[in-house]
């Protein structure tokens, strides 16, 4: 794999954990503590950047509440937040993934030759 | 000949450009245009699994009990499942969503595979087939619309009804169908459900016959294309949230409704145009894409079948394997020949269309009237055209 393909990959698979984590947050109505952490995360010891992680996200709360609000939006509110930052982990899991599958791509139209 | 240049050249515009573009930035194994007609077969999947989830709180029935507090029917279990379910909102959404996304997905494939002519010759069945799942999805659509049991179910379940009796002659047994009855009751909503999650289930076999005569159909897009639309189902979920509607009142009459286009677009039609008017539109748009695959219409001339010149054949199964027509059969060679098998072309399964005279390595097979030094070189023609 070329550098640049490598460096692409990690960077999305690095925005992908980014709003990966983003999703407990958003799960927890977007007010979520050091109790709400995840389990696996806390047996990692990795409890104090996600909380690190959770003041970046609440910067965004107001906003989207007020766009949700805006909407008439029905249920929870974090609910629908959790939707995007789940979007945006899919959307940047499936460009690392065609980063790394497009090196197989093959020719479709092969002509056969006869001798 | 104008009309093709013409049908060529918008393909072209509509299609290739915006290919050409998507191959330089992910490459023509990821293209969603690659995948017109899987893309709609992974949508139902979601469309299954969000459904099962909602199924498992919905309750189909009308009551409304004088608008008693602790009530429960459709439209309390719908707002139950919204308000009070883990994430149901976002499930709820999704089903919709995912629903439109199928529509959109279908149409693609439809326009596509109509640019392409490849309803044509044997491909009639997938032609016809696949209108008759179009329609079932969308019949499938709206019900979902009616087991909401808001004013707007309750409006197009009436509009619905008004249309059926403009039928002649099975018009009133059609509304009884529809109603489970004289009247909207309990049972017309388990009739509701009854038809949404019977027709989707019957989809799987209607996919069957979609699929039966094709050799290798493309039926799984490829995982990151598949992350890629959910992605973006759930964006349409963040950015056109569940709103909150009112319950259905049989003793009220909703005039207005919110229209959800891809699914709804003929009760604007059935309003725009009367009950008259509606069936005449709908019955002049079915025949048209009935009538699309018919040889007549489209210009087809006699095809030649390909032939097997039988003292080369080796029973390889190569030309067999290749054929998307599923023409050429193997049969046992005839006694004291050297190979076991033989290939046959079953005549009226063939288009012509020379992918078995290129598929065969020992000169064994050919199309009358051109050889296959031909064909190949008209195929390298084409593919150095520019």
């Amino acid at each position: 794999m070329g550098s640049i393909r490598a460096v692409l990959v990690v960077i999305f698979a690095l925005g992908c954990v980014y709003f990966t984590m983003a999703m407990p947050w958003a799960e927890h109505n977007m007010t979520a503590t050091k109790e709400t952490v995840p389990h696996t995360i806390k047996l990692l010891y990795l409890t104090d950047p996600t909380i690190k992680l959770f003041d970046l996200y609440a910067a965004q709360k107001e906003k989207h509440e007020q766009e949700l609000k805006n909407k008439n939006a029905e249920g929870n509110l974090g609910e629908y937040v959790y939707a995007l930052a789940m979007a945006a982990a899919m959307t940047l899991a499936a460009l690392a993934i065609m980063v790394v599958g497009s090196e197989d791509e093959v020719e479709k139209t092969v002509l056969p030759s006869k001798n | 000949m104008q009309e093709k240049m013409e049908k060529s050249n918008i393909f072209h515009t509509l299609f290739l450009e915006p290919e050409k573009l998507i191959n330089k930035v992910v490459t023509s194994k990821y293209n969603p245009l690659y995948y017109h007609g899987a893309l709609p077969q992974f949508i139902m999947y979601v469309l299954f699994l969000s459904g099962l989830l909602l199924f498992a709180y919905y309750v189909p029935t009308v009551d409304n009990a004088y608008f008693s507090k602790n009530l429960i029917n459709a439209f309390t279990s719908v707002d139950y499942i919204t308000n009070t379910i883990p994430f149901g909102a976002v499930v709820r959404a999704m089903h919709r969503y995912a629903g439109d996304a199928m529509v959109i997905a279908i149409l693609l494939h439809m326009v596509r595979v109509w640019f392409t002519d490849r309803f044509r010759q044997y491909r009639w069945v997938q032609w016809l087939s696949g209108v008759v799942l179009l329609l079932m999805v969308m019949f499938i659509g709206q019900t979902g619309y009616y087991l909401i049991w808001d004013e707007r179910s309750l409006l197009l379940t009436r509009m619905t009804v008004s249309a059926f009796e403009a039928v002649p002659v099975i018009g009133e047994p059609l509304k009884h169908w529809f109603l489970n009855g004289r009247n909207i009751t309990n049972l017309t909503l388990s009739n509701y459900l009854f038809i949404h999650i019977g027709l989707s289930f019957s989809l799987l076999f209607a996919l069957w016959i979609h699929y039966v005569r094709m050799t290798r159909p493309v039926i799984t897009p490829p995982p990151a294309l598949n992350y890629l639309l959910v992605a973006l189902i759930l964006v349409a979920v963040y950015l056109f949230p569940i709103t909150e509607t009112k319950m259905a009142d049989l003793n009220l009459q909703p005039t207005n409704m919110e229209i959800d286009w891809f699914f709804l677009w003929p009760y604007w039609v059935l309003s725009s145009a009367g009950a008259g008017g509606y069936w005449f539109w709908i019955t002049v748009l079915l025949a048209v894409l009935c009538l699309i695959p018919l040889p007549m219409f489209y210009g087809s001339k006699a095809v030649e079948a390909a032939e097997v010149v039988t003292n080369k054949c080796t029973g390889c199964r190569l030309c067999s394997l290749d054929c998307p027509y599923q023409a050429i059969e193997m049969v046992p060679a005839p006694a004291g020949s050297r190979f076991k098998l033989l290939a046959t072309v079953k005549a009226y399964r063939c288009s012509g269309c020379g992918v078995c005279v290129g598929a065969c390595a020992f000169d064994a097979i050919d199309l009358p009237d051109l050889p296959d030094a031909q064909v190949n070189l008209k195929i390298k023609e084409l593919l150095e055209a520019k």
